[in-house]
């Protein structure tokens, strides 16, 4: 029991973690808590759903062009939607806003397209299962958790070790510094919401396959907990969304496996504000000195 | 545009007078049930996104979860004058107090934290909000909502739709009277100040954290009683009406309208309160339409329609060139 | 000599490792220009910091007359008569020139709530001599023309002289000035000269940290010179000059 509520609880917070290192990279970078991030989380499998459920396409090439397609998006909303309201040097409360209005759009516009009732997404990872001691390991999970770990390495490698990583954890600490130094400061931001919407994209479509099915309701409850992820680890650390991520997914699992279902979600809550009062940068955050 | 912010800064009180007979003949002038109801959810949301405005324009701090608090008025007002049989005023009184209450509880911990994590705090306190509507079942029904929720009365005299609409816009002029009052006043300096810069505002004797407090408990406190009136007029509340999605809705209206500007706050609710009225016949495509409106109004003004605008600085700044002193 | 109204015993500030502020001892008289020079990194920031609040030392006290203000908060110090401007200029950026200038007589006011919204007679009162003294200051510093200006339209040099008017509408014992002339011209500097001057004769007391050393010398009576945290001398202008340490340290530096 224990063991497979840990590994369900695993899977879940694998799907948080991904969705939340992407988010948390636009954050820290822009202070800006992207509402699209959810959508684009909706999204993806919904392409998946088109190509592969509907045209018959292979899964493989149906999966890569929805994250494709989402990441492209992400970096559109970003470059003729906040870019235009950055350089009028608004509040990023404006572009918060923006970023609202872009995921009524995308969720209104998959009810249009697709209707508000639930799709069904057949499993297209049929490799059996798993059995450890009672516990049981479906594939889907495994590849989940396998996927997860790959793509979070992917992504601190990009982040901490390649130029463009360097980029970005420069704009980060000082967006007018990084300009002064010649960094390309918009097309960097570009490519962070590139990289964060198709994070979030491949996370949505493995959750659609995990459970086999997608529907629009679900990116309400996604950004809320991506939130929570991000700050919970760390905004602005890759590994910090990771931990906080994969907490947040255990720690509904347990209190819904153990207790009750119904304050799964509260329990998440209640130790975000815990934490921004007693730990304020995450577990793995850094300190921002509060200069004079 | 300049232009007609300065006559309007100069004849302000006679805009605000029309605005107001706008408003009084509302009512008068339409009659049918449905333009009625619409102009009473119009100056609830006025109400709501005028406390929102309180914390997000005047005092910076973007106010992510503000159903949470619309709704703990609500559920006060709804539980009071079910289970207790408390009339209105003592309701609305109560919705805004606990609201207030709560909002206090929320902000003595969290309002050290720099204004973005106080953000994030609010999203969650709705989300914990309701959670606890939905499961605490012995006071709040649960998803199956509080129905009956009496009608606003006064000795036995149940008022018609069209007196309700008269109490709301009352309650909406009372807080903009109220409002109006603190922000110019040294109280309203300070939390300018605080929100300008908090280091240099405490080196000038501003005790940021309780200013930060005290904005927090009276836009909560018009948050609630926005809730309160809102469950008697509504008659049956049930989680679903206060969301995080409602939440951004409530935050859309305040930043739309213009932060720190209150006929902003009066404007970005009535807006976004009529417009997916006017888009109903669209159908399906009428959130898209909705959405891509607030990613237009964003693109062309950020700081929203009336945000940055203040009239007193304007009327000051033309007195001062029409009094002959030649300086910019 | 006047009473001593400010003093500082053994203080310290630790950065972690980086000791910024070491056995500090200042003593402050009363109706004084006080000037605290040294190297950049050298600590007088952190001291200004520790003074007004901002910090807390690491070891030491702060007393302002004979009253232990260490660990005191920055309003609750501004409360007590001390006002300080900062080296990268802080206005409130959202108020006119006039409400910043108001802003300073906040913590001289007490109107609740309840007062402002009713406008009781306490309000209106507190209101109407909030701006008289806030108009007062602004004719004396020059900038009554601007007061309904936008604080950060202002040209650079009237930013600063700003940011002097708000502190002193705290109607402070002791004003704190971190680098003043920073920015400033030739005759901006000589200029500010003369209002530091005037407001020793308004009988404030000034303590200012600066770079421009003809400024400090012309103006201050008592120097204290910081070089790595440590207050390697301190005595009058002449005596400053003379100190073979000061020269080395820090004029021997500058060639």
């Amino acid at each position: 029991m224990l063991l497979q509520q840990i590994i369900n609880g695993l899977t879940i917070g694998a799907t948080y973690a991904l969705v939340a290192v992407g988010f948390s990279m636009v954050y820290s970078v822009l202070e800006l808590a992207n509402f699209a991030n959810g959508a684009f989380y909706v999204f993806a499998p919904y392409i998946v759903v088109l190509l592969y459920a509907s045209m018959g396409w292979g899964f493989i090439p149906a999966f890569l062009i929805a994250v494709l397609a989402t990441g492209i998006l992400g970096a559109m909303m970003d470059r003729f939607i906040l870019t235009t309201i950055r350089n009028h040097k608004a509040q990023t409360s404006s572009s918060m806003v923006a970023t609202l209005g872009v995921s009524t759009v995308i969720i209104n516009g998959l009810i249009a397209v697709f209707g508000s009732a639930t799709r069904s997404l057949p499993n297209a990872v049929n490799i059996g299962r798993i059995y450890i001691g009672s516990a049981i390991m479906t594939g889907n999970q495994l590849v989940i958790i396998v996927m997860s770990v790959i793509i979070m390495a992917v992504l601190s490698i990009i982040v901490y070790k390649t130029k463009l990583g360097s980029a970005m954890r420069s704009i980060a600490q000082n967006q007018v510094a990084s300009r002064m130094m010649g960094v390309n400061v918009n097309r960097i931001i570009t490519v962070t919401f590139l990289i964060g919407s198709a994070s979030a994209a491949i996370a949505g479509t493995m959750v659609a396959m995990y459970y086999g099915s997608v529907d629009t309701t679900l990116y309400t409850s996604v950004s809320v907990k991506t939130f929570a992820s991000a700050i919970l680890g760390g905004i602005g650390s890759v590994p910090g969304a990771m931990l906080g991520g994969v907490i947040i997914g255990m720690l509904e699992t347990f209190v819904a496996g153990y207790w009750t279902s119904a304050y799964k979600d509260m329990i998440a809550f209640i130790i975000i504000i815990a934490f921004l009062i007693f730990k304020p940068n995450g577990l793995l955050g850094h300190r921002k000195l509060n200069k004079v | 545009m300049k232009q007609f912010l300065q006559g309007w800064a100069k004849n302000e009180k006679w805009v605000n007078l029309v605005l107001f007979a706008i408003a009084v003949v509302y009512p008068l002038l339409f009659t049918r049930a449905y333009l009625i109801n619409i102009g009473t959810l119009c100056l609830v949301n006025v109400l709501v996104s005028l406390s929102l405005n309180v914390l997000t324009g005047y005092m910076g701090i973007t106010g992510l979860g503000w159903a949470g608090f619309f709704g703990i008025g609500a559920y006060t007002a709804a539980i009071l004058s079910t289970k207790l049989g408390w009339g209105f005023l003592a309701t609305l009184l109560a919705g805004a107090v606990m609201t207030a209450l709560c909002g206090i509880l929320v902000g003595l911990p969290t309002l050290k934290l720099s204004g973005r994590y106080v953000a994030i705090v609010t999203m969650a306190f709705c989300e914990i909000c309701r959670a606890l509507e939905t499961n605490l079942d012995w006071l709040t029904r649960g998803s199956r909502g509080i129905p009956g929720i009496p009608r606003l009365a006064l000795f036995g005299f149940r008022f018609p739709k069209w007196m309700q609409y008269y109490v709301i816009l009352a309650l909406v002029i009372l807080t903009m009277f109220i409002i109006n009052r603190i922000i110019n006043s040294r109280l309203g300096r300070g939390i300018m100040a605080v929100k300008d810069d908090d280091i240099a505002a405490s080196a000038m004797g501003v005790n940021p954290f309780r200013y930060k407090v005290m904005t927090f408990a009276i836009a909560t406190a018009f948050a609630g009683l926005a809730g309160a009136f809102y469950a008697h007029y509504i008659g049956f509340i049930d989680p679903s009406n206060f969301t995080f999605d409602q939440s951004t809705i409530f935050i859309s209206m305040t930043i739309m309208g213009g932060l720190g500007n209150l006929m902003g706050s009066v404007l970005g609710a009535i807006s976004l309160t009529v417009l997916p009225e006017i888009l109903r016949p669209l159908l399906d495509v009428r959130q898209i339409v909705y959405g891509v409106l607030l990613i237009v109004m964003m693109l062309v003004r950020p700081q929203g329609i009336l945000g940055g605008f203040n009239l007193k600085h304007i009327r000051q700044q033309m007195s001062v060139r029409s009094g002959g002193e030649k300086h910019e | 000599m006047n009473e001593v109204i400010l003093r500082t015993e053994h203080l310290t500030q630790r950065f972690g490792g980086l000791c910024a502020v070491h056995d500090a001892n200042i003593q402050i008289h009363k109706n004084e220009i006080v000037g605290i020079i040294g190297p950049n990194g050298a600590g007088k920031s952190t001291l200004f910091n520790d003074i007004t609040g901002m910090y807390v030392p690491t070891e030491g006290k702060i007393y302002f007359h004979d009253m232990d203000i260490t660990g005191k908060k920055p309003y609750e110090i501004t409360k007590l008569g001390m006002a300080r401007t900062f080296q990268n200029i802080r206005l409130f950026p959202t108020m006119t020139v006039l409400e910043n200038v108001m802003l300073g007589v906040h913590c001289k006011t007490r109107s609740n709530l309840i007062d402002v919204v009713l406008k009781t007679k306490r309000a209106r009162q507190e209101e109407e001599e909030t701006q008289k003294i806030a108009e007062d200051i602004l004719k004396i510093t020059g900038l009554y023309d601007f007061r309904y200006n936008y604080a950060t339209s202002l040209p650079y040099g009237l930013q600063r002289r700003l940011e002097f008017s708000r502190a002193m509408a705290s109607s402070p014992e002791i004003l704190l000035f971190d680098e003043p002339a920073a920015g400033m011209n030739e005759q901006e500097t000589h200029d500010l000269g003369e209002f530091i001057l005037k407001l020793k004769g308004m009988g404030y007391t000034v303590v200012l940290i600066e770079h421009d050393m003809k400024l400090v010398m012309s103006i201050c009576e008592h120097i204290y010179v910081q070089d790595h945290g440590e207050c390697i001398a301190d005595g009058t202008p002449e005596e400053v000059k003379a100190n073979p340490s000061v020269i080395e340290a820090y004029l021997g530096k500058d060639e």
